[in-house]
């Protein structure tokens, strides 16, 4: 029995003793401290460090009524309306944060001829462009009183990005205008203006 | 034979009371602005859309059975962004499809909206894809809730007839001074033709403001369609109001050109005509083209 033993612990004592170095590499790694003293990267792969973004400011207005409305209507027309305001928030962030997924994006929710103006200009960064940080993100979104039917939003957004040596710094002005068609929004028309920020 | 003249008056009585209480006369009698698709769906062809504008001589209280003052075709090419308005003086002596041969304001009395659309397919060979038709009422209204609308009066005009009484130069027109502007004929040297041409460039500075607050506030939009549905009886789907009204704010009223068709005036009996000269032919074929003039 005691010869069983001492077997066993000989065989444990390795085995811990890598499982702890395999322990200590992984949480050196993850630490990032694959950077050498000189600066250099290793050829270790890297993994992206998460960028703050900026928060989305959203402003909602209900259009079209003269008189006030009750807080009952402006309850149901928020609830109405919040797929329009995700809708923006999925697009701009398709745009800048995740152009892999723009395609789809835009394909389930903009018309073809919206679609075709936003495919008419390069919009967000180059591919390869690195640190995209919104600095800014703001929407106007109005919103009919007549149910929630349409909305229009007017976005600003001003964002930054590193394009191999070249710092990029742009804004954003845009436009959308959305229909309702049963629970599910899209957009009709778009008009985007992106210009280089100072 | 008492019996039967009996009878023929109650049938009367009866068509006399009846008829007033179907279709959509309550409709018509609080709706100042009319609008309506001409045919059945809503495709524009090739990028080109055409708009039927009916201004009616209905009084305020009497909306029903009225002329048409005021006719124009406004095309929109969508890829050009590029417009026209095309205006018909409103004694044009035309063919009116199964009516005969008439003044083209008679084809609003005889067959509505529909068969004047019908008149000027017949004439021009544009496909129209709506139409939409004010009166008195309704246009008043309509300035009155935008808060006016800008305009530049050529010269001071007084005009009895009409109420117009304006100095000229840039102001802002109220719902009523803008009625008795599009309205007047008798303080312009051509009467009804120059009517026509203001009337038109009325469009434009409405137009014009729609631009200008959708530029500033693209939530604008959803009051004017507010504002026109208020005053409205809706025959044209929402979606498709809300995709004119876009499409509308987007075109630049300096690419809007203007044009009335050539006439020559005339007489049929007693009663004084217009006649559309062969010329106006090569305008409908390059209107019905390009949609745009």
């Amino acid at each position: 029995m005691s010869a069983i033993a001492a077997s066993l612990r000989r065989q444990w004592i390795p085995v811990a003793t890598l499982g702890l170095i395999a322990v200590a590499i992984v949480t050196w790694l993850l630490a990032g401290h694959y950077i050498s003293s000189g600066g250099s990267t290793s050829t270790l792969p890297q993994a992206a460090p998460a960028v703050d973004q900026a928060p989305w400011k959203i402003d909602r207005s209900f259009e079209g009524t003269d008189g006030k409305l009750s807080a009952h209507e402006k309850k149901a027309l928020l609830a109405r309306s919040d797929g329009a305001v995700d809708l923006v928030k999925n697009v701009f962030d398709g745009i800048f944060l995740n152009p892999g997924d723009l395609d789809e994006i835009v394909g389930k929710t903009f018309s073809k001829d919206a679609a075709r103006s936003l495919h008419a200009r390069s919009l967000g960064f180059p591919d390869g462009s690195t640190e995209v940080k919104t600095l800014t993100r703001h929407a106007d979104v109005g919103v009919s009183s007549d149910g929630a039917r349409f909305a229009t939003a007017e976005v600003r957004i001003v964002a930054s990005a590193n394009a191999g040596s070249k710092d990029l710094k742009v804004k954003q002005a845009a436009t959308l205008w959305i229909e309702r068609d049963g629970g599910s929004w899209q957009v009709v028309a778009f008009d985007v203006d992106q210009k280089p920020a100072k | 034979m008492i019996k039967r003249a009996i009878g023929v008056i109650v049938a009367i009585a009866l068509v006399c009371v009846i008829v007033p209480l179907i279709g959509p006369r309550d409709d018509v009698a609080t709706a100042a602005v009319e609008m309506g698709a001409v045919h059945e769906s809503y495709v524009p062809a090739h990028g080109k859309i055409y708009v039927l504008v009916i201004g009616n001589d209905a009084r305020f209280g009497n909306p029903d059975q009225s002329r048409a003052d005021a006719i124009h075709l406004v095309g929109i090419n969508i890829d050009k962004m590029r417009g026209g308005i095309l205006n018909f003086p409103r004694d044009s002596w035309v063919s009116i499809p199964g009516h005969g041969t008439s003044k083209i304001n008679e084809a609003l009395y005889d067959g509505g909206p529909q068969l004047l659309a019908q008149t000027l397919e017949s004439l021009t060979g544009i496909h129209i894809d709506y139409w939409i038709m004010t009166g008195f009422q309704g246009f008043d209204g309509l300035v009155r809730d935008l808060h006016g609308v800008q305009y530049n009066v050529p010269h001071r005009i007084d005009d009895n007839f009409s109420g117009a009484h304006l100095d000229g130069g840039k102001q802002i027109l109220s719902g009523w001074e803008a009625l008795s502007f599009v309205r007047s004929r008798h303080a312009w040297p051509n009467g009804d033709i120059d009517r026509t041409t203001n009337q038109a460039k009325f469009l434009l500075a409405l137009l014009k403001k729609l631009r200008g607050q959708v530029d500033g506030d693209p939530s604008r939009l959803l009051d004017w369609i507010a504002i026109v549905q208020k005053h409205t009886r809706l025959d044209i789907p929402a979606s498709d109001q809300f995709k004119l009204g876009v499409l509308a704010s987007h075109v630049q009223p300096g690419r809007v050109g203007i044009q009335t068709v050539p006439v020559t005036i005339g007489a049929v009996g007693a009663a004084s005509v217009v006649f559309i000269s062969p010329g106006a032919k090569t305008i409908y074929a390059k209107f019905r083209k390009n949609a745009y003039l």
